[in-house]
């Protein structure tokens, strides 16, 4: 269910002055949600204080779960301006006007939190609120069952203008583990800021974009929101690239695994074989992203998300290198747990600006892994014609492993063999 | 898994012993040595297949055989390779069908290793778990060649205990884990195989070809019977005719045949 345009005028007020902020709509826990709303972007609806700043935990180590106007002057240390002591009041008016649910309850959709991380999504390691061009929403916590959310992207003050863009998710999760566990992480890829802020001029911290997240199916409000700055990106090349980034993902950036494709490699065709830089007369600016993927077996979606596997199976992964800068660049990828012989295409890569190039390798699950998790991280790096470097820049993708046993028992006995009439020829 | 935990085995073993003073010595000879050797191996039932008498031989438990779904089954040599490095056919050139015993289930059903009927003796592969059909095999065939004695096992019970005869010095039967690849009825059952002769895995160390095929150990009857639970093979398990005529009515292909010294 969406805000109120009344709640989100309230949290307008509020969101205006922090990076980060979030509202919910919780009754019985009000009083509390009004000082932690400022500081959060996670929204537990059990609502207690303590759940409250468990999700807080997810961040960047701002403890902070009770003392009203510390938070939200803890909230603006973390997120590294000035701005974040926005009084406690409009916190408070924030929480106030996002009321519809009961305490206590944990209803569908509602029982998670979001991060903001760059493009790669580092798991759980807090929100970065600036973020270079291109970032991605990550979803943990919420409900088992199939997730639908809506992301929304409205430029604000003072880079205000250009034209508000929405992405849709969903995803699925057979279990709820805990609040941490990493449901989704959809990219915001640099073709979208580009759109949203197109005729824009950024400000010195680049683009400050409002980042509004719905995720359907819930109780009272499921609105979560963001500040942050986006950087602007090094050359409309980088938006190419991250377009057919995009499309090697899915059928759109904002739906991870929608689609599948046969594993193999492939690279884009950038424009030009030149360098941007070249082109422009521009300084060089080197810079690259990875998006790593995995599925179980060959067939199925290739997804971010945790998967699940069992001890036998193979899990295919495909890392898709783009070029985001305006040089071309000799992309190196590093994955040491791909089986040997699987990585394709094997050795440097050149990409030009706006290209990228698409790896893919397998693991089999030959053991169960310590505590049934299997990380893999993929690791780029990139060289310039002229010698510099970028990167490394990592991707990981987790799967969760469990191990089943053979019931010789329960298999279909073996029968006596037939005959052969056939002279024999052993050795007697 | 199967009830096939060479502990318990010995057991009932050693109860039916006691029914006959004669079969008791002769059970109680055979079965102390393959309970020492199971005990010595040092491995834990279902966990990791026992050795036998410091042979490199290893028995699967419990016993899986592996029996091939189509025409080929490929062979990998790890479920990591990337393509397979050969391919076996089934039926196999004798009208069988082509089945393996499991060496290893531990990734069924995705992955099984398994022994290989070809030279080495005892080479193993893994194959793909959607290329072959997974059986239970309750039949254990032990031949013991210092004591010259075959012992058939079901389950837990001893079906069979029985002299063989065995390769003399020059043409040793080869030791180690092995399997049935094949059973053939002879055209003329008192010929030199007896009535039936079953392909074993092995193959002579010492004959790379024999009588037209290719040195490959079988397990057979004979038309001497004298023969029988002496050395006297040019590699080839002997034993009588009414033997191995019950152990053709029960048998299955894939059956595992430990061999040991």
């Amino acid at each position: 269910m969406r805000a109120t345009e009344d709640r989100r005028a309230s949290r307008r007020d509020i969101s205006s002055q922090p990076d980060v902020m979030s509202g919910r709509s919780h009754r019985a826990a009000a009083a509390a949600a009004a000082t932690l709303a400022a500081v959060l972007i996670g929204v537990v609806p059990a609502s207690t204080a303590g759940a409250v700043a468990h999700s807080n935990g997810n961040g960047k180590g701002n403890g902070n779960g009770a003392a009203n106007s510390a938070a939200s002057n803890a909230h603006g240390n973390r997120n590294g301006n000035g701005n974040g002591a926005s009084s406690s009041s409009g916190a408070a008016a924030s929480a106030s006007t996002a009321q519809g649910s009961n305490a206590g309850q944990t209803p569908p959709g509602n029982n998670g939190h979001i991060q903001i991380d760059e493009l790669v999504g580092d798991g759980g390691k807090g929100n970065d609120p600036h973020v270079s061009c291109g970032f991605s929403v990550s979803f943990f916590g919420y409900d088992a069952g199939t997730q639908h959310a809506s992301i929304t992207l409205t430029p604000w003050a003072p880079t205000r203008g250009g034209t508000s863009a929405t992405l849709a998710a969903s995803w699925t999760t057979a279990t709820r583990t805990s609040g941490s566990q990493l449901d989704d992480n959809v990219p915001v890829l640099p073709s979208v800021i580009a759109s949203a802020f197109a005729g824009v001029a950024p400000a010195h911290n680049g683009y400050h974009v409002r980042v509004e997240v719905e995720v359907t199916g819930s109780q009272g409000s499921d609105d979560k929101f963001h500040m942050l700055w986006v950087a602007p990106c090094a050359s409309s090349a980088a938006n190419s690239a991250a377009v057919a980034a995009a499309a090697q993902l899915g059928s759109s950036a904002s739906t991870p695994g929608s689609s599948s494709s046969t594993p193999g490699s492939s690279a884009s065709t950038p424009a030009s074989p030149s360098t941007a830089a070249a082109a422009t007369g521009a300084a060089p600016a080197p810079a690259l992203t990875i998006v790593k993927t995995e599925r179980v077996g060959a067939t199925g979606d290739f997804v971010r998300r945790p998967v699940r596997a069992t001890v036998g199976e193979q899990l295919q992964y495909r890392m898709i290198v783009a070029d985001t800068g305006n040089t071309s660049l000799n992309v190196t990828l590093a994955d040491s747990r791909c089986d040997a012989g699987t990585l394709s295409p094997s050795g440097p890569q050149m990409v030009a600006p706006g290209g990228s190039v698409t790896f893919t390798c397998s693991h089999v699950l030959v053991v169960l892994p310590a505590h049934g998790r299997f990380v893999n991280v993929a690791e780029a790096s990139g060289t310039t014609p002229q010698g510099a470097s970028v990167g490394p820049v990592r991707s990981r993708v987790l799967a969760h492993v469990t191990a089943t046993e053979l019931r010789a028992k329960e298999l279909t006995p073996a029968k006596a063999a037939s005959p052969v009439v056939k002279a024999a020829s052993f050795t007697g | 898994m199967i009830s096939l935990h060479p502990a318990s085995r010995v057991r009932s073993a050693a109860l039916s012993a006691s029914r006959g003073r004669r079969w008791r010595s002769l059970a109680i000879l055979a079965l102390s040595l393959v309970a020492a050797l199971f005990v010595l191996s040092g491995t834990a039932y279902g966990q990791a297949a026992p050795r036998v008498a410091g042979a490199v031989s290893s028995l699967p438990m419990p016993q899986v055989v592996a029996r091939a779904r189509g025409t080929i089954v490929s062979l990998y040599q790890s479920p990591s390779s990337k393509a397979p490095y050969a391919v076996l056919r089934s039926p196999t050139t004798s009208g069988d069908p082509l089945v393996f015993l499991a060496s290893s289930t531990s990734l069924a059903p995705y992955w099984v290793r398994v022994y290989l009927p070809m030279r080495p003796n005892e080479s193993r592969a893994w194959v793909h778990g959607s290329a072959v059909d997974l059986l239970a095999d309750d039949y254990l065939v032990h031949a013991d060649l210092t004591s010259r004695r075959l012992v058939v096992f079901h389950g837990s019970q001893v079906l069979v205990s029985a002299p063989v005869g065995v390769g003399r010095s020059l043409l040793p039967t080869p030791s180690g884990t092995y399997y049935i690849v094949d059973l053939l009825k002879q055209p003329d059952p008192t010929g030199t195989y007896g009535p039936y002769a079953f392909g074993l895995s092995a193959f002579s160390d010492v004959l790379s070809s024999f009588g037209g095929g290719p040195g490959e150990i079988g397990l057979h009857g004979t038309d001497q019977p004298t023969s029988v639970g002496a050395d006297v093979s040019h590699g080839c398990l002997r034993v009588s005719n009414a033997t191995i005529s019950e152990l053709a009515r029960v048998l299955p292909l894939g059956t595992p045949v430990i061999i040991s010294r």
